[in-house]
């Protein structure tokens, strides 16, 4: 049975009471609407999908904070879940802006080993052996050893202590910006010194030593 | 992929049941030992079985209605549906009035002649407000009366409780005087009601931090 708008404020107040039947109910008349009105704003079926989930996870989470304002209890309910699906849309495309934002101005900021390693072969591929690993470990630290002090701590402590670019801003007291500009910097000085796929196969080196 | 809300909210609402439900017993529990002492220490009056059946049979609808069906819904767990809840209020009274008077309920009608007592503080009324002030303890420390969102939902609870009170004492007291009945049984029954409901509302508002 689906109740429509009215009778929705007699399911609310059982859903709240935890009749999970009145829930059923209640979901079942309020999620077309809700569906429609986040398509509308995401233009996305399936954001619009995860915001409605996540929309009925936080009216969940807040059921407690709701009231009836107004001799419209029926339509308070509506207005009460619009409210949250909306604001979610809004949170959404406001982190959609930023994200975005924020591709646009690291686009020259990316560690350009990592945009390389998709182009290339995998470790498996390039069959490594021992005395090849050495020699590229010796001509890394070799040219580790020749980058400014600031650039060289910045790699070590990411790609040799594996702490995130926020860790080490942290530790290095700087900026998380200032972090990245110089790890970039470092990760081209060593891939002009060495050719990116020596520098790739250490660091894939590396990280298959700290798995195992 | 998209999560299921609607699977994870019943389950959360479930959850809550299963809780409600483990704090229901142990009150429930702790109820049939209070009235179970009381009706132990005072005994049980000798004509119980001897009754007219559908007065046994209201006592025994009192009882269930009292100790699982009025507190299931006080508590929230159990929904009926509007129909249902005034068919249980209904019942309530009307049982509780045959439980009470049994035969004596046809001495109500108009052309009878005058009581044979008026209110008065007597043994019954005593032992009423003895056992049922333990049972609204019991309902106010157990969190009976807070566990629906509304005040009212405490209303249930507390009939519930003065119809422990009224059935226990009318399988204690052997009377079946009009005037008794209803001035020293079901006078006191009111009077628990009127006090386990103030209690309720004040509970509720403390317990849910109004």
């Amino acid at each position: 049975m689906n109740p429509g708008i009215s009778g929705l404020a007699a399911l609310m107040d059982r859903y709240l009471d935890g009749d999970e039947r009145a829930f059923g109910l209640l979901h079942a008349a309020v999620t077309p609407r809700l569906r429609g009105l986040l398509h509308k704003l995401v233009r996305d079926s399936a954001t619009a999908e995860d915001l409605l989930q996540a929309t009925l996870l936080k009216a969940h989470l807040a059921r407690d904070g709701f009231v009836v304002r107004g001799s419209h209890a029926d339509a308070a309910v509506q207005a009460w879940y619009a409210t949250i699906a909306r604001n979610l849309a809004l949170d959404h495309l406001r982190a959609q802006v930023r994200d975005r934002k924020r591709r646009a101005d690291t686009k020259d900021d990316r560690d350009p080993i990592a945009e390389l390693a998709a182009d290339l072969p995998s470790i498996e591929e390039w069959q490594v052996d021992r005395e090849t690993a050495e020699e590229i470990a010796r001509r890394v630290h070799s040219a580790l050893a020749e980058l400014p002090e600031g650039q060289r701590e910045i790699v070590e402590l990411h790609k040799l202590a594996g702490l995130s670019m926020a860790e080490i801003a942290e530790r290095l007291q700087i900026r998380e910006g200032a972090v990245r500009v110089r790890a970039h910097r470092a990760y081209k000085a060593l891939a002009r010194a060495l050719g990116p796929a020596a520098l790739i196969i250490f660091f894939e080196l590396l990280r298959e030593r700290g798995a195992a | 992929m998209s999560v299921n809300a609607e699977a994870l909210i019943v389950g959360d609402l479930r959850a809550l049941r299963r809780s409600r439900g483990r704090h229901f017993v142990p009150a429930l529990v702790l109820s049939l030992l209070i009235i179970g002492g009381y009706l132990t220490l005072e005994g049980l009056r000798p004509d119980l079985w001897l009754q007219p059946a559908w007065q046994i049979a209201a006592q025994l609808a009192v009882w269930l209605l009292c100790l699982v069906a009025l507190p299931a819904v006080g508590v929230g767990l159990w929904f009926p549906g509007k129909p249902m809840k005034l068919a249980l209020a209904i019942g309530a009274v009307l049982a509780a009035l045959a439980a009470a008077f049994g035969p004596a309920l046809l001495d109500m009608l108009p052309g009878t002649g005058p009581l044979s007592q008026g209110p008065q503080l007597d043994r019954c009324v005593a032992s009423m407000i003895g056992a049922g002030m333990p049972l609204i303890a019991l309902g106010v420390l157990s969190g009976a009366f807070a566990q629906r969102r509304r005040a009212g939902g405490g209303l249930w609870v507390a009939g519930g409780l003065a119809l422990m009170a009224l059935d226990a004492i009318t399988w204690h007291c052997p009377s079946n005087d009009l005037g008794h009945n209803l001035f020293s049984h079901f006078a006191p029954a009111g009077l628990l009601l009127l006090l386990a409901a103030v209690a309720g509302l004040v509970a509720h508002r403390r317990q849910r931090g109004l």
